[in-house]
């Protein structure tokens, strides 16, 4: 309150009855006090005398308003979900305050974790926001979740003088799958089609007599109704995602060939029983591979849900809310259970782990029942220790277990698998492997010897005729329009047309005459366009401009292409032994990419139809490109290789038994672009401590840039990156 | 309690040590007569002291904790021990530590007594309560015939652990988890108490009835000499005594320990008995433990041959009265000795010759007509397992008769191979052919070891042949092998893709335990 004193030399104040605040000097002739008013007041000025206190008669009236936490609103809450069925959860709030907001949050809630994310941080004035955000079905915090999740949007507001007040919306709750629940849904889908494998084995079996012609030929229409059938069974088994959750890409490579391998027809009876044979018991093993992984990652999960409750009773031990750690135990013990139900399923070591967690999960519920929470704890602290080492029950590092007493045990069972087809399978991906890594490297050799042999050429001349065409190119274009409006009118294409052949006199510049020339067959066809564009509506841009920067480009584009081809010429003769020496290398390249294609074609270890395909490409671009460098013709072998190199890239899958611990989601399939030519998203970027391995990265995004040579990427962006490279 | 009270007991108490042996009344001398009790597993006489000894000195908290270990009760050890007074102390914050993971694997365990024999069985897993007569039985047996044969009485009742996996073996019995793995170490006789796996741990069972009787026949030993038998006494004897609680079966060969320490000598892979370390479970591989195993056993049988049973007793007395003052390594020299001349003589006159003087202790027992010994495991063995590998797939989805036509054809590969004679005789059977499985399961003297699942089906058509005994002789020696495998517990009945067996065991027992089976076999 300010004021200004009628005398001075007073002892002025502000009051309330029972509480006094004295005035002090403004430093401007005046007076000010501050009140904090904490609930409804009548305030008066005063003077004081020593013990005598003058107050004016007027009277100030005060009605405190108290701050209100912030009132959050999200879309469709609350409501219940499903985790598993989610492809992306979206959420749009609404908040708002008496006074203003500070902070808005999404929080994650599962048992006792809490994920708290600031969404946005306000300047304490602003009274509402609005926002949305994407919650990913794949996100950590929800993807490491047993228990359901409750979702909301919280609001702090900007009271600075209480505690912060914070506005809760209601909660979206998240329902996870059961821990192993994906797992077993894949093992059990996988299980059944080599069942089916099994019974048409059965039947294969089953002996026949004497068959008349009809009748074999009946047979053979239904064995091959059958082999459609159980090809198609296994295929879907393989390539289907389970809760989001789908086979690694070596084991679904290793099934979809054994599928296409049973599709195959067989000359006799005899070659169709040992085919059927072989695949059943490749499946077999793999499946066997599958359950073994995924037991041991599912019981590692399992251990936490067991810690979980061993917590949520330790805190119901020695807190008061007992009542709120019982339920967080109780819901802990629901998903163990459950989880032990799904990890039983998973072969062998699922079966024993499985067994393990069931019997451990009764011993809990005994101690709780027995009315004694430490029991509980203490049991549910040694199943969590349990199944965080998922091993099996029993093992020895012996032949066979040493057996301490009672000697000649029960033992005598086969063991070890009855194929090899997954070990022939591991050994055709790792030759993949190997042939990816030896042909990039061959790649690599090709672009130094031309890159080189293109340093060895005299180039000032070149460059000082360059730098002036490029002067002239500049010089007409610069008549266009620098902007436009949508790329579909006059001024939008001719402005394009301008970028482009910019980016040509650029490039001519830098002596980047690849590039350049294709910069400039892109400003001509523009060119053209926007000519036609400029007749149909005169008005909008100059048709001699236009008509001026298609004859300049016209020749200099020219010029740029015959130096081109005189360059790559001059490079390729200098760098031809080297070059023949790499074709050799490319021609012993394909004839290896070609005997695996062959192993996976006719071999036991069958691989899917689509990687014997890119093989068999590859192997024949390879050839193409060996003849080409051994002809001397750099540019376009080291192109060829280019190519040959995608299609081994898209052939290797990787082993069969390789981690899928990120487990492929079945939102993770490759992107694609408009046109939908698929986009790598899964590069690996390695970490800032690594710099070698940093610095390579940069190098291969770069060139990945600057050597794009699709539509995808725009004019701008590739001098973008090839100013970096500079 | 008044001053003359209080005089009176501990009065009392003075009196009650110099009466009970040749303890002195001092505090240390009591504690270590508590002690003593414990590790003779006297627990009521150790109980008795202790209620009399009215202090609680960290030496008597500690043997109240150690008394309460060797009852089962670790929680209440852990909780005697959590106290900073015996941080200390190594041997306690060792106890402190073995409570502790005991505890976190035994609470809330299913317990049942038979307090008729004397037997307490605590199970980790409730679902092995269908084992538990049968685990009575054998423990009850073996615990009275080893008893007879070593002079040696153990108090009631027999505390056994039935445990689910390695890793609470571990937990229970103080044995690191990475030794019990690397010599796949199945049962501990530690703490007044037998520790033992679960057979359903080991997939394909393991002859846990020997093996319990091993077990029991350590803490007997540890008993009369007051834990101061030394390592290879202590296993000679449990090795030998593990069979003799039962009669004689097929593949039992009593020159199982001259044979292959025979071999281990002359191929210079001998362990050597002053080099089995503090345990065999904690040798470096399951093959030496099974040679030091051998070495034990047959140094053991040429002792007593040498000595005989009133020698043996007497060592055993020994070692009980001068433990502390040198018992253990007392016969060190003569061990040694011993054990070089009972290699010589068995290297020099052959295993059996050996076997043939020797003396027995205990009753001799008749061997079995057709009881081979061991034979070496069939080269075959492995291509068995490459044709057996999509037949077991069609077993198990009930195609029995492609199953038998597949086995049909293996089986001359592998003729002395129980497991595959076993399978393709159920393969035929399940088709209904009968004689085709008599023919495919053979005769004992076709095997060359012995297999749970032949056994069970031969224990089946022996009775169905009306030859009861021999009959059940064979089940009882399948169940031993491998009580979960449902062949085994349903008395060789069986199912083939799922369900359970048409015939049940009318025996209540047997009944529980095959239908326990049948479901772990469905999972």
């Amino acid at each position: 309150m300010r004021g200004v004193p009628e005398r001075f030399g007073r002892t002025l104040l502000l009051t309330d009855g029972k509480r006094e605040v004295p005035f002090t000097s403004d430093a401007a002739g005046g007076v000010v006090a501050r009140w904090n008013l904490d609930s409804d007041a009548e305030l008066r000025v005063g003077a004081r005398f020593g013990e005598v206190l003058v107050l004016e008669a007027e009277s100030i009236p005060l009605r405190a308003l108290s701050d209100l936490a912030p009132k959050v609103v999200l879309e469709g809450a609350p409501k219940t979900l499903e985790l598993a069925k989610l492809e992306q959860l979206e959420l749009r709030y609404d908040v708002s305050d008496d006074h203003g907001l500070r902070q808005v949050d999404l929080v994650l809630r599962s048992g006792g974790r809490e994920d708290r994310r600031v969404l946005g941080k306000l300047d304490g004035e602003s009274r509402t926001e609005r926002g949305a955000h994407a919650l990913d079905p794949r996100d950590p915090f929800l993807r490491r979740m047993f228990l359901p999740v409750s979702v909301t949007i919280e609001a702090r507001d900007n009271d600075v003088a209480g505690a912060n007040k914070w506005g809760k919306s209601e909660p979206v709750t998240l329902l996870p799958p059961a821990v192993g629940e994906p797992e077993a849904l894949r093992y059990k889908a996988i299980a059944a089609a080599r069942d089916q494998v099994t019974d048409w084995l059965a039947a294969l079996l089953e002996p026949v007599g004497e068959l008349t012609p009809e009748q074999r030929a009946e047979r053979r229409r239904t064995e091959d109704e059958r082999a459609t059938k159980v090809s198609a069974a296994l295929r879907d088994a393989a390539t289907n995602a389970y809760a989001g959750l789908r086979v690694n890409a070596g084991a679904e490579a290793f099934l979809v060939g054994q599928s296409r391998a049973l599709e195959r027809r067989s000359p006799t009876a005899a070659a169709m029983q040992r085919k059927v044979e072989e695949a059943l018991l490749a499946v077999d093993a793999a499946l066997r591979a599958l359950g073994q992984r995924d037991a041991q990652t599912v019981a590692k999960r399992l251990g936490d849900v067991a810690e979980e409750a061993a917590e949520a009773l330790k805190e119901a031990r020695e807190t008061e809310a007992q009542r709120q750690r019982l339920h967080r135990y109780q819901a802990a013990m629901t998903a163990l259970q459950r989880g032990a139900e799904q990890l039983i399923v998973l072969d062998a070591l699922g079966q024993d782990l499985g067994s393990v967690a069931a019997g451990e999960t009764r011993r809990i519920r005994r101690g709780e029942q027995a009315g004694s929470l430490l029991e509980a704890e203490l049991a549910a602290r040694h199943l969590a220790a349990r199944l965080r080492r998922p091993m099996p029950s029993f093992s020895s590092t012996g032949k066979g277990g040493g057996v301490e007493s009672g000697h000649g045990g029960g033992g005598g069972e086969p063991q070890g698998d009855a194929t090899k087809a997954h070990d022939r399978f591991n050994q055709l991906q790792e030759e993949i492997e190997r042939l990816v890594e030896e042909h990039r490297s061959g790649i690599d050799q090709v672009e130094r010897a031309l890159s080189e042999a293109e340093d060895q050429a005299d180039l000032e001349g070149l460059r000082k005729e360059a730098a002036e065409r490029a002067a002239k190119l500049r010089d007409k274009f610069e008549e266009l329009p620098s902007s436009g409006g949508s790329p579909d009118s006059v001024r939008g294409t001719s402005s394009l047309a301008r970028e482009h052949g910019n980016a040509m006199a650029q490039r001519l510049e830098r002596l980047m005459l690849e590039d350049g020339v294709e910069s400039g067959r892109s400003a001509r066809s523009l060119l053209e366009d926007a000519k036609k564009k400029a007749q149909q509506n005169p008005g909008y841009v100059s048709e001699s401009d236009l008509d001026d920067a298609a004859r300049e480009l016209a020749e200099q584009l020219a010029w740029a292409e015959q130096a081109l081809e005189r360059q790559r010429q001059k490079a390729s003769d200098r760098a031809r032994d080297a070059l023949s020496e790499m074709g050799r290398k490319e021609q012993e390249l394909a004839r290896r990419a070609g005997n695996v294609a062959g192993q996976g074609a006719h071999g036991d270890a069958s691989l899917p139809d689509q990687l014997l395909d890119g093989l068999e490409q590859a192997e024949s671009v390879m050839r193409e490109a060996s003849r080409e460098l051994e002809a001397g013709r750099g540019k376009r072998g080291l192109e060829l290789q280019r190519e040959a190199q995608r299609l081994l890239e898209q052939s290797d899958t990787g082993r069969l038994d390789q981690e899928d611990d990120s487990g492929r989601r079945d939102s993770e399939r490759p992107s694609k672009n408009q046109d939908g030519k698929e986009m790598s998203t899964d590069a690996d970027v390695p970490r800032p401590d690594d710099r070698k391995a940093a610095e390579e990265f940069r190098r291969r995004v770069l060139e990945g840039l600057s050597r794009d040579k699709g539509q995808r990427l725009s004019p701008a962006v590739q001098r973008y990156a090839e100013g970096l490279l500079q | 309690m008044s001053p003359f009270k209080r005089w009176f007991a501990a009065a009392t108490l003075l009196v009650a040590a110099v009466v009970a042996g040749p303890t002195s009344a001092s505090p240390r001398s009591l504690t270590r007569t508590v002690a003593d009790a414990i590790t003779e597993m006297d627990v009521e006489r150790a109980r008795r002291w202790l209620d009399r000894i009215d202090a609680n000195s960290p030496a008597v908290v500690f043997e109240r904790a150690r008394l309460a270990v060797y009852l089962g009760e670790c929680e209440l050890a852990a909780t005697m021990l959590n106290v900073p007074q015996f941080l200390d102390s190594k041997e306690a914050v060792q106890l402190a530590a073995l409570a502790q993971s005991c505890a976190r694997a035994t609470v809330a365990g299913f317990v049942v007594e038979d307090k008729e024999r004397g037997i307490w069985l605590r199970m980790q897993d409730d679902s092995d309560r269908a084992l538990a007569p049968f685990i009575f039985d054998v423990a009850a047996r073996a615990r009275d015939a080893v008893g007879r044969d070593l002079g040696v009485d153990l108090p009631k009742p027999l505390r056994i652990d039935l445990v689910r996996d390695l890793f609470s073996l571990s937990a229970v019995s103080g044995l690191p988890l990475t030794a019990a793995e690397t010599t796949g170490t199945l049962a501990v006789a530690r703490w007044g108490r037998v520790i033992i796996l679960t057979p359903r741990a080991t997939g394909l069972g393991y002859p846990w009835q020997d093996t319990l009787a091993h077990e029991i026949t350590h803490l007997m030993l540890t008993r009369a000499s007051r834990d101061q038998a030394p390592l290879w006494l202590q296993e000679g004897i449990a090795k030998r005594e593990e069979t003799r609680w039962r009669a004689e079966r097929a593949f039992d060969d009593p020159n199982w320990a001259d044979v292959i320490a025979r071999t281990a000598l002359v191929s210079g892979r001998s362990v050597g008995i002053d080099k089995l370390g503090p345990s065999l479970a904690m040798l470096p591989t399951a093959e030496a433990a099974s040679t030091a195993y051998a070495e034990v056993t047959s140094f053991m049988d040429f002792f007593l041959r040498e000595a005989g049973e009133p020698g043996f007793r007497m060592l055993l007395a020994d070692l009980r009265g001068y433990g502390a003052e040198g018992g253990a390594d007392g016969g060190a020299s003569q061990r040694d000795g011993l054990f070089t001349f009972g290699v010589e003589a068995a290297l020099g006159s052959g295993p059996s010759e050996a076997a043939a003087r020797g003396r027995s202790l205990g009753t001799e027992r008749e061997r079995e007509p057709g009881t081979r010994a061991s034979a070496r495991r069939s080269k075959t063995h492995a291509s068995s397992c490459v044709a057996s590998g999509s037949v077991d797939l069609l077993s198990r989805r009930g195609h029995a008769k492609p199953a038998s036509i597949e086995y049909d054809l293996a089986l001359p590969q592998a003729k002395e191979e129980p497991a595959v004679r076993w399978r393709a005789a159920r393969a035929s059977l399940a088709a209904g052919d009968r004689a085709a499985s008599e023919r495919n399961l053979g005769v004992l003297a076709d095997i060359n070891h012995p297999h749970y699942g032949w056994l069970a089906l031969t224990g089946r058509f022996q009775r169905e042949l009306g030859r009861g005994a021999e009959g059940d002789a064979d089940l009882l020696h399948a169940l031993g092998l491998n009580p979960y495998s449902e062949d085994a517990a349903c008395e060789g009945h069986f199912t083939l893709g799922g369900g359970q067996p048409d015939t049940l065991p009318k025996d209540p027992a047997w009944r529980a335990l095959c239908e326990e089976a049948s479901i772990a076999a469905q999972d």
